[in-house]
């Protein structure tokens, strides 16, 4: 058996900096000098094998330490008093290292490394499953003694609890182990099935326990450590994990539990769920559109790239226009609110919706940044449209490119501008009703804010086509549009601390929006040619 | 017409993919390219659909005696994977198509009569690209150099994954309408470039040599070009 433990972590380990150096290899600088370099310096077996224990030995305690110290320590620090912190700890301690453990499994769980190990490299699943769960629970045995021991003398509690604690979590750990094998066996019972219900309990798990670790009185604390610190309920544990570790052992269902899990479907599976998460949400489905959307004639009066892009919009409703009729309805609602409590309530709302719009014009730009919705509109250009166009010589050419990207950025800047219009509507109306004689202070925020939300639109599509950050296994690549998209959330944001007089900060803050989109259309039209290619 | 390749050269990071290809394809053939996984049939049309900048050389296209720089307008380029916007009906897509390409086309056959080419009914024209299988997908492709008739037709291992009618209906299109184009068609199938093209053209440790046509007729033909392919290997 130990022959296999050091035979898994050398294969971690190499998986682990093979992966590393294909990462820096992508990075610009580091590139260069790790061309040259190939992978096979790392079958130094030996070397690779005592590089993975010493990794492990580091690096699992100081994640169970991390862990410890967010999920638990941390809240109850800052939560509550400190007589009463070891009771919260405790708390969460028995749900999250105790009651949380009983919903999954890892033997049955779905991993990469078990496909590789057994399925190809042909390890015996019972060698392989069996050696894996001891490695795994003697490294949680050696981190969390330690960790706990610290913390726990810490807290004024005896070194020796830490330990106990311990010994009554891994044993646990693997009596639950054993439980859900049991179940597997008998029932074809797999908890890693139900994610749904995971998620569903571990969520009520966890909110529960917090609620009840800062609101439980302090007579139950006693009743709580006494249990948890007594050397009989230790011992019950410790032969519920021995009973576990047999039962483990002597398992003969591992072929199953392979073929269950890890098959090669299973990993295509979680690489679709990884693509689904990432652009699931501008995804197309056949089911939304009835055959005679599809035959219709609604288009046939437009014409190539026109035609494209008429179609694209309309078979993207979902992500385009009904966030737009959202927004509209969720700010004519607000408007709509703030009249009915200025009519009934008090009469000072509308005056004082007027003094912040004219005071406070620059909240609007976090307001407008929330309400455009460019960024989900650039994903599913790319992900439905360009992903397969740009593979295309025609499509890729400088004319059309810029056809298409004046025609996209209209129907953008109409998605975003209609809900805008209303805002600014609402804003005249309120004027006019409340407080006629500010009029002339009202219209350049109002001009302000229109002016924002056509560089929100020009924004995004503008970094898209000037960047073309994804690549075809849908993944963001260009670091630099990650940053600039998060430096713009940052401007936004920060514009909310500022306070200076409209009658500078507006007329420079229009002029430098105006500039800005004006290079951002040179740019596109002189760059995108060659910018706008599949990576 | 001719298109000719003038001393293309390719590597990527330290290894010479392609070694000074010189080579000269003419009207009226369809050409096998054949090569061994990773010999660079691929790299290659990349190159010529300006997919790919080579490290050095050039393509050119003769059309009556006129030479002139190979731009990626003169030829269509089918994927073997083919990908194609999934939002379209087939029938869009192709309305889309023939609108962008309206100048250059001079035939007169209405989208309807060009899915009748490719057999594929009305009715499946009008589904989502997204709903069709790849042997559909692949005939989308195909109907885009149909459509528009570039000199020039790439072919990247276009049959390799279809079922056997499909591969049949394209072999026949194929040979249809040959004589106005140069077609190469990529593929590490020996039986496949044997059955359909007229020439045979081996990319083989980065350099591209024809076969003569003679040895064709041999029995021991497909003995001969593994021998090549081998041969040449352990020269690398």
């Amino acid at each position: 058996m130990l022959k296999t433990i050091y035979l898994i972590m050398s294969i971690q380990i190499s998986m682990k900096i093979n992966s590393l150096i294909y990462f820096f290899k992508k990075v610009p600088l580091i590139k260069k000098t790790l061309n040259n370099i190939n992978y096979t310096f790392l079958t130094l077996k030996r070397f690779l094998g005592v590089l993975s224990i010493l990794y492990k030995l580091i690096s699992t305690p100081i994640k169970t330490a991390l862990i410890f110290l967010l999920t638990i320590f941390l809240p109850t620090y800052f939560m509550l008093e400190k007589n009463m912190r070891i009771m919260g700890i405790l708390i969460l301690v028995f749900s999250f290292h105790f009651i949380i453990k009983i919903i999954s499994s890892e033997i049955l769980s779905t991993d990469k490394e078990k496909f590789i190990l057994v399925k190809q490299m042909r390890m015996h699943p019972k060698d392989y499953l069996f050696a894996k769960i001891i490695l795994e629970k003697s490294l949680s045995f050696i981190s969390k003694t330690l960790i706990f021991s610290i913390f726990f003398t810490y807290f004024d509690l005896n070194y020796t609890f830490g330990i106990k604690l311990t010994i009554m979590i891994i044993s646990f750990e693997l009596f639950i182990e054993s439980l859900h094998l049991f179940l597997f066996k008998k029932f074809e019972f797999n908890i890693n099935d139900k994610n749904m219900l995971q998620l569903i309990i571990f969520l009520v798990i966890t909110i529960l326990s917090y609620i009840i670790a800062f609101n439980t009185p302090i007579k139950y604390y006693s009743i709580l450590l006494s249990t948890l610190t007594s050397l009989w309920t230790c011992f019950a544990f410790l032969i519920l994990g021995i009973m576990g570790v047999l039962y483990i052992y002597k398992y003969d269902n591992y072929w199953d539990i392979i073929n269950e899990k890890n098959t090669i479907e299973d990993f295509q599976t979680i690489n679709n769920i990884y693509k689904d998460a990432q652009f699931g949400d501008v995804k197309i489905n056949e089911k939304d559109y009835t055959t005679n959307d599809l035959i219709s004639n609604d288009f046939s009066n437009k014409e190539g790239y026109a035609y494209l892009n008429a179609i694209f919009f309309n078979r993207h409703k979902r992500v385009i226009y009904r966030p737009m009729r959202i927004k509209s309805f969720i700010i004519i609602l607000s408007f709509i609110v703030i009249f009915i409590i200025q009519s009934f309530f008090t009469n000072k709302l509308g005056k004082n919706l007027i003094d912040f719009t004219i005071n406070r014009y620059t909240f609007f730009i976090f307001i407008i940044y929330i309400l455009s919705n460019s960024n989900k509109i650039v994903k599913s250009m790319f992900y439905n449209c360009d992903m397969s166009l740009l593979r295309y010589g025609f499509y890729k050419q400088g004319d059309s490119l810029l056809k298409m990207f004046f025609l996209r950025l209209t129907r953008i800047v109409y998605s975003n501008i209609i809900p805008i219009f209303i805002l600014c509507i609402g804003l005249l109306i309120t004027v006019l009703i409340y407080n006629p004689s500010r009029i002339i202070e009202i219209i350049p925020v109002l001009f302000f804010i229109i002016v924002l939300s056509l560089f929100f639109s020009v924004h995004y599509i503008f970094m898209y086509y000037l960047f073309q950050p994804y690549t075809t296994d849908l993944r963001i690549q260009n670091p630099f549009f990650s940053f600039i998209n998060g430096f713009v959330y940052f401007i936004s944001y920060l514009s909310l601390q500022i306070n200076s007089p409209a009658s500078i900060f507006l007329p420079i803050t229009i002029f430098i929006v105006i500039v800005y989109m004006l290079i951002a259309i040179i740019l596109v039209y002189k760059k995108s040619p060659k910018t706008f290619r599949l990576k | 017409m001719e298109l000719i390749l003038n001393n293309i050269t390719k590597s990527f990071e330290n290894k010479r993919v392609l070694k000074n290809i010189n080579f000269k394809f003419t009207k009226g053939n369809i050409y096998a390219l054949l090569g061994r996984n990773g010999a660079g049939k691929t790299t290659l049309f990349n190159i010529l659909a300006e997919e790919l900048k080579s490290d050095d050389g050039n393509a050119y296209i003769t059309i009556d005696g006129n030479r002139e720089e190979l731009t990626s307008t003169d030829l269509s380029y089918v994927y073997s994977n083919p990908i194609l916007p999934e939002f379209l009906t087939g029938y869009e897509f192709i309305k889309f198509f023939i609108d962008i390409n309206k100048d250059k086309l001079n035939n007169s056959l209405s989208i309807d009569d060009y899915f009748e080419v490719i057999k594929i009914n009305k009715e499946d024209s009008h589904k989502l690209i997204r709903s069709y299988s790849h042997g559909m997908k692949n005939k989308i492709q195909m109907l885009m150099f149909v459509i528009t008739r570039p000199p020039i037709i790439l072919l990247d291992e276009p049959l390799t994954s279809l079922d056997v009618v499909v591969a049949l209906e394209i072999k026949r299109l194929l040979r249809k309408i040959r004589k106005d184009h140069i077609i190469i068609f990529s593929t590490h199938i020996l039986q496949l470039a044997k059955d359909l093209c007229d020439e045979i053209a081996i990319l083989n440790d980065g350099k591209l040599t024809l076969m003569e046509k003679e040895l064709l007729k041999y029995p021991d033909f497909e003995d001969q070009v593994i021998d090549m392919l081998k041969e040449k290997e352990d020269y690398a």
